[in-house]
């Protein structure tokens, strides 16, 4: 049960979303947008949350496709994520989304409130980061579309009232060789410790990492550093490679997962260059 | 745009009948089968979208009815336990003993349906991917895993 009061919205456009969104707010309400539920349903009950208004944005039709087109692949923000699991255009989105909560939740975690949500994990937003994507976002003033790179910064830089409609990933990006590590404490339905995702190209390797910090992140400085120096070096000047601090909580201690994350990084090196989509 | 601001008249198509329920926008799926409708065969367990005890299909696929509002269900078929009888699951669970105190038995039935409906091949990781949505407090996991096995071989 829960026990709190709010409104229902199921907008068919993106501006029937915006539009009530807006209105909702100028008449003093908090409204948010809403797709699987997973999240939100769990918090609300917890009274973690409390929303006045839910706007579900299942029906809109950019938020429900899914397609490869020209150069790029395009995956809509209200995909269930067991959807974009079995999509075969992107392996290193199929492999990080699959190890996300258990089968059945995926059947409703929908990608965008994966990567938009109040959890500091968001793994799914690995991939997009280590693509250089394009975010699609919905807001009063029509579609924008924007580079994850000015998009994304510790998470996704929104507007309120703004809705992620789309990700879109370049082809050519998506088939990149990669390897990813996740770790957990207590089984593989559990939050991650660590989850590092690696892509290899002709310049090094992309890092993107989630469960190290407070928030999903792509190591820029450490992908400079490893280009200049052995990974011991590296491993060895950690704390001022990170963009934060080393995440302590009841699950591990710091010194503990930075441990993982020196002996992932250290798997995802040797990797280099040598593991097609595996 | 359909909004739900207050109580409404809504019909449900549960287990192949058409249920008409009073909706309010609060409304959880699990609440509203146990409580308006009866069918109290999905269980609330953690109501954290954890323990997989309230799992129902939609449109066939499993999911946890603790984390999807009532409203949503409008205009898809909704499977619950009650709506399976006589199954070769439910047989190979009566067989195998897939069950100890029974509280999560009718989640794991219906991941079991969806699942061989989907995939009648399952290997074991796949079986084990789709068994990790379910909980068994009383750690029968061994007995769940061979009563699936059993209703794989009796399907083919």
């Amino acid at each position: 049960m829960i026990a709190q009061s709010f409104s229902y919205y199921k907008p068919a456009t993106f501006k029937e979303a915006i539009d009530i969104f807006g209105q909702l707010q100028s008449e003093g309400k908090k409204p948010l947008y809403y797709a699987g539920g997973t999240e939100i349903i769990s918090m609300t009950r917890k009274e973690l949350l409390r929303p006045d208004a839910l706007i579900d944005i299942k029906e809109i039709a950019e938020c429900r496709e899914l397609y490869e087109d020209g150069d790029y692949i395009c995956y809509g923000s209200a995909l269930p994520l067991t959807k974009v699991i079995e999509a075969p255009y992107f392996p290193l989105l199929s492999k990080v989304a699959r190890t996300v909560a258990d089968h059945t939740v995926r059947n409703r975690l929908t990608l965008g409130g994966n990567i938009c949500g109040r959890l500091p994990y968001r793994e799914a937003v690995l991939p997009f980061l280590l693509s250089d994507s394009l975010a699609v976002i919905g807001s009063k003033d029509g579609i924008r579309t924007e580079s994850i790179a000015t998009a994304y910064d510790k998470r996704f830089l929104l507007t309120e009232g703004d809705l992620l409609l789309q990700l879109k990933v370049d082809k050519q990006s998506a088939a990149l060789p990669y390897h990813s590590i996740r770790k957990e404490r207590n089984g593989s339905v559990d939050y991650p410790l660590l989850h590092a995702a690696a892509m290899y190209t002709d310049s090094g390797l992309k890092l993107a990492v989630s469960g190290l910090c407070a928030f999903p992140f792509r190591a820029e400085l450490i992908e400079e550093a490893l280009k200049g120096s052995i990974l011991n070096t590296v491993q060895n000047k950690l704390n001022e490679l990170l963009p934060s601090s080393i995440k302590q909580d009841h699950l591990a201690s710091a010194e503990y997962r930075g441990a993982l994350f020196n002996l992932a990084l250290s798997e995802l090196v040797s990797k280099k260059g040598g593991t097609v989509n595996a | 745009m359909l909004k739900l601001e207050d109580i409404k008249t809504f019909t449900l198509n549960v287990n192949g009948e058409k249920k008409s329920v009073i909706l309010g926008p609060t409304d959880v799926l699990l609440d509203v089968l146990r409580d308006k409708l009866g069918l109290t065969g999905g269980k609330p367990g953690c109501e954290n979208g954890d323990c997989g005890a309230c799992t129902v299909l939609l449109d066939g696929v499993p999911i946890k009815s603790c984390l999807m509002l009532a409203v949503e269900a409008v205009d898809h078929e909704i499977t619950t336990i009650e709506g399976l009888s006589n199954t070769v699951v439910q047989d190979a669970f009566v067989n195998e003993a897939g069950f100890q105190c029974g509280y999560c038995t009718s989640g794991f039935i219906l991941n079991t349906f969806a699942l061989l409906k989907e995939q009648p091949e399952a290997d074991d990781a796949v079986i084990t991917e789709w068994l990790e949505a379910n909980i068994c407090r009383c750690t029968g996991y061994d007995d769940i895993k061979n009563a699936v096995k059993l209703a794989q071989n009796n399907l083919r």
